[in-house]
């Protein structure tokens, strides 16, 4: 790239292609923010355009887009004499210093991909923007790249990881937009939208459609939890409330807890008292053989053998 | 789909190793030989290709090195009859017939007559070492329902194969043993399992099958996200916990419930049939066959005692 090439001028808009996003890898685009400092300020730092009238915008998108809608009729330009491939670089580097959120970081690969880049050029840059160098994520990548701008606005309101950007690209886009206007009503942590997503896909496999009303009618994200759980894991769901019944039924006070697997596949379960004198200790035996004696111990152990007693009440 | 490399090395790696088990499941302490690494069959539930992570399937040419790390496993070690096969990493015959990898080991085997040799599979071409064979070498088979084998083992035998395969080993006077491993779970795999111990009933004889592992599927927590990827509805159908492994499994009801059918359904055919659990608990080996197998040791006890049974003062 010829280092020396390029001046800078005011450029009226409409010597501007302002539509033509080749280069933008921002999203989203509005920035608010910006905006009000361009319009006490003006434009700080200029653009970056290659080419010759109507010039293409490598850099600036989002000053554009705010310079617009205040109405601004020339722009201040830093003009490039460089080729796409140059061109692309330019609009990667000039950013990478912010960093770059999800869909960026997916837009900037989408265009590399575009302009015939090598692959051990994109994994160069993936191993700078912190992505794993596979080929799966580069699918995963252009994939988000290409979705609509419901699934971009909550990859990045959200900062969802890859895998739960995944989970929600390997839905259709109609059930996809679904789930993200039930999810965005509430709030979430991203390992416990990872396993809705994973209970929502195995749904969609086993039974060809998701379960709308369960999500709909759920109040936060535990609640949908809860609700698809009972569906995927029905036997265990049943086990961790009949665990919870029988827990009620036995009475037991906070210095005495019982522990099983959490998934009921351990054997045995423990039994702790937390004592810091013998009377407690007394005591707490004491109420477990009162529990042993009510039949309720036996009830637990069935549990672990995953036995669920119908007729206990 | 990526096309496979082969390559062939002469290494002298430790090639013979314990199984790896799993934690607080109970191991029948097979040795395994890890003669390649690599398989070309690809079933849609094997964490082969996974753990490997290379599409190169690596073929050890230095059997003489391998030998003798049997050799000297089977010297020092007199406790048991050890049970020796190559179908950890890959499966025992896929490229045999091409590249006769297993003729040496079935030799040496024969000769030594300490211990056994295992040739596990869902290739079910055997013609080329039917004139080798001896009483040390143990034909095994993969069995599934034949609607398993054509969506989730595609490029393996058909059932009926694989049952003629060891039908042929039986009559060349060997022992052969049977895998129903992974069993799964999907809609009406009850009867389809029913027809398949039919078959096996009908087309083998049972007083030469020396023994049957039963294993239902279990994995890796990332091949979840696999066969959620891939759609795999029949390897979904069922409930799914995480055991204490770290491997998702069939929650621990339903393991019961299917062992106990399919052991009964065996046992219906021929009581005297040895069949045991691959990685189960010990309460699930109480629930589903009546035995108290209480750990490793005591499953290894029955293999050397079936084994003895079987082969007399011969081992």
């Amino acid at each position: 790239m010829d280092r020396q090439r390029y001046y800078l001028e005011y450029i009226p808009v409409e010597d501007i292609s302002i539509n033509d996003r080749t280069f933008c890898l921002s999203y989203p685009i509005t920035d608010i923010a910006l905006k009000e400092s361009i319009e006490r300020f003006g434009i700080i730092q200029p653009l970056t355009v290659c080419g010759h009238k109507p010039y293409t915008v490598i850099t600036g998108f989002k000053r554009l887009e705010s310079a617009l809608s205040l109405g601004f009729k020339e722009l201040p330009c830093i003009v490039r004499e460089v080729g796409q491939i140059d061109a692309l670089l330019i609009a990667l580097y000039d950013n990478l210093s912010r960093g770059f959120n999800m869909v960026e970081k997916a837009h900037c690969i989408d265009k590399m991909m575009q302009l015939g880049f090598s692959m051990s050029e994109i994994y160069g840059l993936m191993g700078l923007l912190g992505l794993g160098q596979h080929e799966s994520i580069v699918k995963s990548l252009i994939g988000l790249s290409l979705a609509d701008n419901t699934l971009k606005d909550f990859v990045v309101k959200h900062r969802l990881s890859m895998k739960n950007i995944d989970y929600l690209l390997w839905f259709e886009p109609h059930e996809r937009a679904k789930i993200i206007h039930y999810l965005s009503a509430i709030s979430f942590t991203d390992s416990l939208l990872r396993e809705i997503l994973q209970m929502l896909s195995l749904i969609k496999i086993k039974r060809g459609s998701l379960l709308e009303e369960e999500i709909m009618e759920a109040q936060d994200a535990y609640e949908i939890r809860k609700r698809l759980k009972r569906y995927v894991n029905p036997g265990l769901s049943s086990l961790e409330e009949e665990f919870n019944s029988l827990m009620k039924l036995c009475g037991f006070p906070k210095n005495i807890d019982i522990k099983v697997d959490p998934f009921f596949e351990k054997e045995y379960i423990d039994i702790i008292i937390k004592a810091d004198s013998l009377d407690k200790v007394r005591d707490g035996l004491k109420k477990i053989k009162d529990v042993i004696d009510r039949g309720f111990m036996e009830g637990l152990f069935d549990l672990a053998k995953n036995r669920i007693c119908k007729d206990r009440d | 789909m990526t096309l496979q490399r082969i390559e062939f090395v002469k290494t002298e790696i430790e090639a013979v190793r314990d199984c790896p088990g799993t934690k607080n499941h109970i191991c029948c302490g097979y040795k395994t030989i890890d003669l390649i690494e690599g398989c070309l069959l690809s079933c849609s539930y094997c964490i082969l290709k996974h753990y490997i992570q290379s599409d190169t399937i690596k073929i050890n040419l230095n059997i003489d090195h391998v030998i003798s790390q049997v050799d000297s496993i089977i010297e020092n070690d007199k406790s048991h009859i050890w049970r020796f096969g190559t179908g950890e990493l890959s499966d025992s015959l896929v490229f045999d017939r091409r590249y006769r990898l297993n003729k040496p080991l079935i030799d040496y085997f024969g000769e030594k007559k300490k211990a056994l040799f295992e040739l596990k599979s869902k290739w079910a071409q055997i013609d080329h070492l039917i004139p080798f064979l001896n009483r040390f070498t143990i034909i095994s088979f993969s069995l599934a329902p034949q609607s398993i084998i054509d969506k989730e083992e595609k490029r393996s035998s058909p059932l009926y194969k694989r049952l003629k395969a060891a039908k042929k080993a039986q009559d060349r006077g060997c022992f052969v043993g049977l895998h129903l491993d992974p069993i799964i779970i999907y809609e009406g795999f009850e009867k389809d399992y029913y027809y398949l111990i039919e078959d096996i009933g009908r087309i083998l004889d049972l007083d030469r099958v020396i023994w049957i592992s039963m294993g239902l599927l279990r994995f890796q927590p990332k091949m979840l996200d696999i066969f959620i990827k891939e759609k795999r509805k029949n390897l979904l159908y069922g409930e799914f916990v995480k055991g204490e492994d770290g491997k998702y499994r069939y929650i621990k009801a339903e393991r019961i419930r299917v062992y106990k059918m399919l052991y009964d359904l065996l046992k219906n055919k021929n009581d005297s049939l040895f069949i045991y659990l691959c990685m189960e608990r010990q309460d699930v080996w109480r629930e589903s066959t009546g035995l108290e197998i209480e750990d490793n040791e005591a499953l290894i006890g029955l293999f050397d005692k079936r084994i003895r049974y079987l082969y007399g003062g011969e081992l």
